[in-house]
């Protein structure tokens, strides 16, 4: 095989092998890729230099060293980060040993497989957006290959592989939709690596600022009816009544009754797609009565918990009264425990909140002289705020006096208790973006958002959150309004142009039908679709028949889709009649190759039937002058189609 | 049917008188002889290859004497000079210039027999005249006589001492020919027959230059429809896509089989040219400009030309 013909061969291969492989790269430990990108440059430059390749016994060696590594560096051979390593280093290596065809081929599968797998990892547009092309890279590729006993590089190979991809589209589609979904998580697999983004189920001072700059979005909530107010958009996450003097966390122990919730008022109901956080907290307003059962239980602190992490988009319809009463009763022990205060910290905290109790008639105007305290008094709001020292109440208080709504969530909470007042923080969303181009709201990480309950005889559990006391406009417009210029804000820039903010906006909208239609497919929508088809009572014999109709649709349009593509160019009406003629004359037996010429056919007709001698010469004749003389015209036309018309062989 | 256009009535007689004198002289070689009169009515050049003795020197020069063309006769040998074929320049004392004497090419019909027993150089020589339809010495230009006919005829390569022309060269050639042994019954009257020599001498002419240029002239006007345009574009696309040759057929190869198919159907009164005419010229215009596929492939000029024609449909 001359060098040029392998060389641009292997190119292809590499190259496509290359395309799938570029998505793990992230996940993947170095040393997979130092070796795939040496294995993959000696074997380039051994198709150019014209070196052999290695032997059986050192290919052998080498991969039974890869599969070695990866059981040491992984720790096992099964999962996903291990499976993807195994799988990219054994395509590396089968490079190695490209001579045949087939070697290739096995090679461009492997890369489709490696396409695969990306989505096992992530499902966003961004994936999709990469791993199309690769694929269509390498069925490029493929076609280089299936060329290979032809001379010169396949003609446009991207167009035609391309129209190959379009046309199995339709069957694509037909079995997106109506291939039986696996309810529950096939993608579940959860990678060992991946570091998770967004709450935690713990509080200290200054854990939120890095997250308030980070823009990505958490979830996104399509209401069904009225979309509450910004002061009402509270989203519940963690619930932390353990302090340590620094650190607000989660009790390990639970099991607390949970104190009945009296809802009043009209309700919220609203659908939230939660993008993956590798936690297993779902988020709703306060206070949430409906959730789907199966997928979350609420604790005593009204907080909803999945049983396995959230590895992949999931969505949930839910629905939430602002107004509520929570825990009319309080028993003693959950009166303790929210009492609690590390000993002999926060000193001079706890000695002005027992003094500005006594000063106060009830909770209730204690809580309001805090809150006044906050407002009136030189705190200040900010995303970088000096750090605090183990007394971190006490340090916030009488000494910073910068900070955000962690500070002032977890110093609040202190002071409660300090007084006597039961009291938590409580970590979650607040507010979001409303995109009105896709009419849903976009909450971001950047709205994490940490604040206090008081328990309150004969109200229950009452939200207070001592940030808005300090910058209101937080609360209400969002953190870019609340904090002073020339602080960092995520996206402020972006805020301020109009024309940014609406390509943002419609961005979002694109990822957020992204999930809702393609990652969130699942059983219950193709039911939905199935419910919008007529079929009453959908089940998977509907599916199966569905299934096999469409699929026989799809072929049928790609049938007619190829037959139009290959038809011949369209028939000249005296080459029409003239194929009429030598069609009934086929079926008597007397057929007429391609490439005869008609008086050269005539002969030969003659020759066999004499007794056609008149009319075939007439209608042969007819149709020369018809469609070669000069001066042809419909008459000729006219009379060869009578002639043809007449003619019975 | 056979609307007789062109040729005129007096043309005709004049062509069917020719055709038979010729015929009259080489035994059983009728379609031969009608591709050597359709090569030189779409002017251009012919190439009859086959062993010594078939009688290409007797067709070519009955060609001249039926035709009434001035005949001229160069034996290429492998000593033969460019100067053998277009000429000299010598100084002429009495003037005190350099005179041009015009070489053998200098004639309306040049029979170029054995082309390929002489040097690259020497054949050079004669396939730029008939290209260029003159020759240039010495700064001046000197035109050849019009009509211009070659008839060159070469030994089959394998025979010893031979250098066979160069593809560029052969394209030259609108048609390659063979003329074949003649069948039985034409070698029994040609051993019965008068020696063809006497007989030449005696052949009267059946046309003249002026009416040949005239009859030139009416080639390229013969009607060549849209579906027969799309005939001979297809056999080109067939010839190029290479899966049946290596090299497709040229632009020029294309124009000439357009040509030769014309000169057919003039030469058999046809109205306007039909696909049967192309197929009658197909062979000889296309076969020497095909090269199989793979070099181990023996097949003649004429089983590749014949492959091209089955592998197209006529549209």
């Amino acid at each position: 095989m001359p060098r040029p013909e392998g060389m641009r061969r292997l190119g292809w291969t590499v190259a496509g092998l290359a395309a799938a492989v570029a998505p793990h790269l992230a996940h993947l430990r170095g040393w997979v890729v130092a070796i795939a990108l040496a294995v993959t440059a000696w074997r380039l430059l051994a198709e150019w230099r014209g070196f052999g390749l290695p032997g059986r016994w050192l290919r052998t060696a080498a991969a039974v060293a890869a599969g070695a590594g990866v059981l040491v560096s992984y720790r096992g051979v099964t999962g996903l980060d291990a499976g993807t390593a195994l799988l990219v280093l054994m395509g590396t290596l089968k490079l190695l040993e490209t001579r045949t065809p087939r070697d290739h081929i096995v090679l461009v599968f492997i890369g489709w497989f490696l396409c695969l797998a990306t989505f096992l990892y992530q499902q966003d547009l961004w994936a999709a957006a990469w791993v199309v092309p690769a694929m269509w890279l390498l069925a490029a590729a493929l076609l280089n290959v299936a060329r290979s006993g032809e001379s010169g590089p396949a003609p446009r190979p991207f167009r035609t592989t391309g129209a190959m991809l379009v046309k199995a589209l339709p069957l694509a589609l037909v079995l997106f939709l109506f291939f039986p979904r696996v309810a529950g998580h096939f993608w579940g697999a959860p990678s060992s690596e991946r570091a998770s983004t967004g709450l935690t189920e713990e509080l200290s001072p200054g854990d939120l600022s890095e997250l308030t700059l980070n823009d990505t979005v958490a979830f996104r909530v399509r209401f069904a009816g009225e979309v509450p107010p910004p002061l009402q958009r509270y989203w519940r996450g963690p619930v932390l009544t353990e302090f340590d003097g620094y650190t607000w966390t989660r009790p390990r122990a639970q099991a607390y009754f949970r104190p009945a919730v009296e809802f009043i008022g009209e309700p919220v109901e609203y659908t939230v797609t939660l993008e993956p956080t590798q936690q297993r907290m779902l988020f709703a307003l306060d206070m949430v009565d409906r959730w789907p059962a199966d997928m979350a239980a609420q604790s005593w602190d009204y907080q909803l918990w999945t049983r396995q992490p959230i590895s992949a988009v999931i969505q949930y319809e839910a629905r939430s009264y602002p107004r509520y009463r929570a825990g009319a009763e309080l028993s003693a022990a959950l009166r303790n425990r929210h009492l609690q205060l590390p000993e002999g910290r926060n000193l001079r905290s706890v000695e002005l909140a027992r003094r500005m109790r006594a000063a106060a008639d009830d909770d209730a105007a204690f809580i309001a002289d805090v809150l006044a305290m906050f407002r009136e008094q030189d705190f200040h709001y900010t995303l970088t705020p000096p750090r605090l020292d183990r007394n971190s109440v006490d340090d916030f208080l009488f000494n910073t006096r910068r900070g955000f709504c962690g500070h002032y969530a977890s110093s609040f909470t202190a002071l409660m208790r300090a007084a006597g007042v039961p009291a938590r923080v409580v970590g979650g969303y607040q507010g979001g973006d409303w995109n009105p181009v896709g009419g849903y709201l976009i909450v971001r990480q950047s709205h994490a958002h940490a604040w206090s309950e008081v328990w309150l005889a004969g109200r229950g559990w009452v939200r207070v959150d001592p940030t808005a006391a300090v910058a209101p406009e937080r609360v209400e417009r969002g953190l870019d309004a609340a904090l002073p210029d020339g602080e960092p804000v995520p996206g402020r820039l972006l805020r301020e142009s109009e024309v940014l903010w609406q390509a943002r906006m419609i961005w979002d909208n694109v990822n957020a039908r992204w999930n809702d239609w393609v990652v969130k497919f699942d059983a219950a929508r193709q039911e939905r679709i199935l419910e919008e088809l007529g079929f009453e009572t959908p089940d998977w014999r509907q599916l199966a028949w569905l299934l096999a109709g469409g699929l026989g649709a799809g072929l049928l349009l790609v049938s007619a889709w190829l037959a139009w593509e290959y038809r011949g160019p369209r028939l000249d009406p005296a080459a029409a009649a003239y194929r009429r003629f030598t069609r009934r004359l086929a079926k008597r037996g007397v057929e007429r190759a391609a490439h005869e010429a008609p008086r050269d056919f005539l002969a030969r007709l003659l020759a066999a039937r004499p007794d056609l001698a008149r009319p075939a010469t007439a209608i042969t004749e007819a149709y020369l002058r018809a469609r070669y003389a000069p001066d042809a015209g419909g008459a000729d036309l006219d009379r060869l189609r009578a002639l043809v018309r007449h003619f019975r062989p | 049917m056979n609307a007789l256009r062109e040729p005129t009535g007096q043309q005709r007689h004049r062509l069917e008188a020719a055709l038979e004198r010729l015929n009259g002289v080489v035994l059983g070689k009728d379609r031969e002889i009608r591709l050597a009169i359709a090569c030189l009515l779409a002017r251009g050049h012919l190439l009859i290859e086959d062993i010594p003795g078939v009688g290409k020197t007797t067709l070519a020069h009955a060609l001249a004497k039926v035709l009434g063309l001035g005949y001229q006769r160069i034996q290429f040998t492998s000593d033969l000079l460019p100067a053998d074929v277009i000429g000299v320049s010598v100084y002429d004392r009495d003037s005190g210039r350099f005179q041009f004497h015009t070489g053998p090419v200098f004639s309306q019909l040049v029979l170029a027999d054995e082309v390929n027993r002489a040097t690259p150089k020497a054949q050079s020589a004669l396939l730029e005249a008939m290209e260029e339809r003159q020759v240039t010495m010495d700064g001046a230009s000197h035109p050849l006589p019009e009509p211009f006919f070659v008839v060159a005829t070469q030994n089959p390569a394998y025979q010893v001492g031979t250098f066979p022309l160069p593809e560029s060269q052969l394209d030259r050639f609108l048609m390659r020919i063979e003329l074949g042994y003649p069948a039985a019954s034409q070698e029994r009257a040609l051993l019965r027959g008068r020696d063809r020599r006497d007989l030449l001498a005696e052949v009267p002419a059946a046309l003249d230059p002026e009416a040949i240029l005239e009859l030139q002239r009416q080639v390229p006007s013969v009607h060549a429809s849209d579906a027969l345009l799309d005939y001979v574009q297809a056999l080109a696309r067939a010839s190029r896509d290479g899966t049946l040759f290596a090299s497709g057929l040229s632009t020029r190869a294309v124009i000439s089989l357009l040509r030769a198919a014309q000169a057919w159907a003039f030469l058999h009164g046809h109205a306007g040219v039909l696909p049967e005419d192309l197929q009658a010229v197909l062979p000889a215009v296309v076969g020497h400009r095909l090269r199989p596929r793979e070099a181990a492939d023996r097949r003649g000029p004429a089983e590749l030309a014949r492959a091209l024609l089955e592998a197209v449909p006529i549209p």
